[in-house]
C-alpha cells in the first residue's frame, strides 16, 4: 500500500502555543480531520484556562491549484474553522501566496486582528507573544 | 493563457465603479519602494512597470501591469505591508484606486470576491515567478530577450501569430528588462528586424512563429 506523502502534525509546543504543520498536498478530508483535531486541543487548551494561540507552519505546502474545484472545498472548510474555532490569535507563516490565500479568508470571517500572516517563524512567534 | 482576465468584468474590477479616474502622465512614479502601501489602484489604461534599482540610472524591470489589472494587492494582503518594488508609468495612465479599508469592508462574508482575489494573486504570482526565473536561468544575451519578448507578448500584446505591443520599447528599455546591455539588445535587435522577426512601423510588431525558430546570436 502506497503511503501519503502529505503530513498534518498537531502538537502543543513548549510555549504553550498549538502547532498545525501542514506538507505536500493534503486532501480535503485530511485537512477537515485536522480542522477537528485542532477543536479539541482549543478546548483542552480552554479547560486549563491557558491562552489559545496557534502558529501555522505552511512553508512545505506542495503546488496548489487556487482554481480547482478541490481548492474550492478546502477554503470553506477554512473559512468553517476560522469562524466556529475559537482563539486568540494565529500566526500563519509560509510562501507570499499562502500568506494572501489566508489573509484574504480572514478578511471575509472579520479575524482581521485575531489572523496574522508572515514570512518567517520568529517573526510570527513573537507576535503570537506579545500581540 | 489560462486564466485570462483582460476585458472580462468581474467582482474585483467592480469594486472600482464609484472611483473617480486619475490621469497620469508616462513616467510617474505611483508606488514608491519602502513606502507603506495605502491605495489599490485598477489600471483603466496603458501600462505600469514594477521595478528594482540595480545601480546607478540602472533598473530592472520585473514585470509589467496592463489594463484592467489591479495592484499591488499582494503587498496589501501578504504580511509585508510595506512595497517591495517601484511602481511607474511606461505610458500615459489613466488609473481607478480604492483605499485597502474598502477592499477589506467588501470582503466581509463575500468569498466569491475572496476566491476571486485568490485566484487572480495567484495567477499573476505565477507570471512574476516565470519572468524572474528566466531572467536568472537564461544566461546568452539572445535567450534572455527573447523570453523577454514573449513575456510581453504575453502580458500587453494582441493574441495571434502577429502581435503588436503598444509599449513605448527601443533597445535600451529592452536592455533593461532583459538584463543585457544596452549595445547587445541594440545589435540583436537589428538582427531580428532584418530576419522580419520584428517590425517597427505603427508599434513594435512581432512574427511569434518567426521569433520561435529564430536562432540569432
Amino acid at each position: 500500500m502506497n503511503q501519503s506523502q502529505n503530513t498534518i502534525q498537531i502538537f502543543l509546543s513548549p510555549s504553550g502555543f498549538i502547532e498545525l504543520h501542514y506538507e505536500g498536498a493534503p486532501t480535503n478530508k485530511e485537512i477537515a480531520e485536522s480542522f477537528k483535531k485542532l477543536s479539541q486541543l482549543t478546548k483542552k487548551q480552554s479547560k486549563d484556562n491557558k491562552p489559545i494561540l496557534l502558529l501555522v507552519d505552511v512553508r512545505n505546502v506542495g503546488k496548489y491549484d487556487f482554481l480547482s474545484h478541490e481548492s474550492k472545498e478546502t477554503k470553506l472548510a477554512a473559512v468553517k474553522a476560522m469562524k466556529e474555532t475559537r482563539f486568540e490569535r494565529a500566526a500563519i507563516f509560509g510562501p507570499t501566496h499562502l500568506q494572501v490565500l489566508v489573509a484574504t479568508l480572514a478578511l471575509v470571517t472579520n479575524k482581521r486582528d485575531k489572523v496574522r500572516v508572515f514570512d518567517n517563524r520568529i517573526l510570527a512567534s513573537r507576535w503570537l507573544l506579545n500581540g | 493563457v489560462a486564466f485570462e482576465w483582460i476585458n472580462s468584468v468581474n467582482e474585483l474590477t467592480k469594486l472600482f465603479e464609484n472611483s473617480k479616474p486619475i490621469e497620469i502622465p508616462k513616467g510617474k512614479i505611483i508606488v514608491f519602494e519602502g513606502h507603506e502601501v495605502n491605495k489599490i489602484y485598477l489600471i483603466k489604461e496603458g501600462y505600469v512597470k514594477v521595478y528594482t534599482v540595480v545601480g546607478a540610472n540602472t533598473q530592472r524591470i520585473l514585470f509589467i501591469y496592463r489594463p484592467n489589472d489591479v495592484f499591488p494587492l499582494t503587498t496589501i494582503l501578504s504580511g509585508h505591508k510595506v512595497a517591495r518594488f517601484y511602481y511607474e508609468t511606461m505610458t500615459p495612465t489613466t488609473l481607478l484606486h480604492i483605499t485597502p479599508r474598502q477592499l477589506e469592508h467588501k470582503l466581509l462574508n463575500n468569498l466569491p470576491l475572496a476566491e476571486e482575489i485568490i485566484g487572480y494573486t495567484s495567477y499573476l504570482d505565477r507570471q512574476f515567478l516565470e519572468r524572474v526565473n528566466n531572467m536568472v536561468s537564461n544566461k546568452e544575451a539572445f535567450s534572455k530577450l527573447r523570453s523577454l519578448l514573449f513575456f510581453l507578448c504575453n502580458r500587453t500584446g494582441t493574441n495571434g501569430n502577429f502581435v503588436r505591443l503598444d509599449l513605448p520599447l527601443n533597445s535600451s528599455v529592452l536592455a533593461s528588462m532583459s538584463g543585457i546591455t544596452t549595445k547587445e539588445a541594440f545589435r540583436l535587435l537589428k538582427l531580428l528586424k532584418t530576419e522580419k522577426v520584428i517590425t517597427q512601423n505603427d508599434g513594435f510588431n512581432i512574427d511569434i512563429r518567426k521569433l520561435l525558430k529564430s536562432k540569432v546570436a
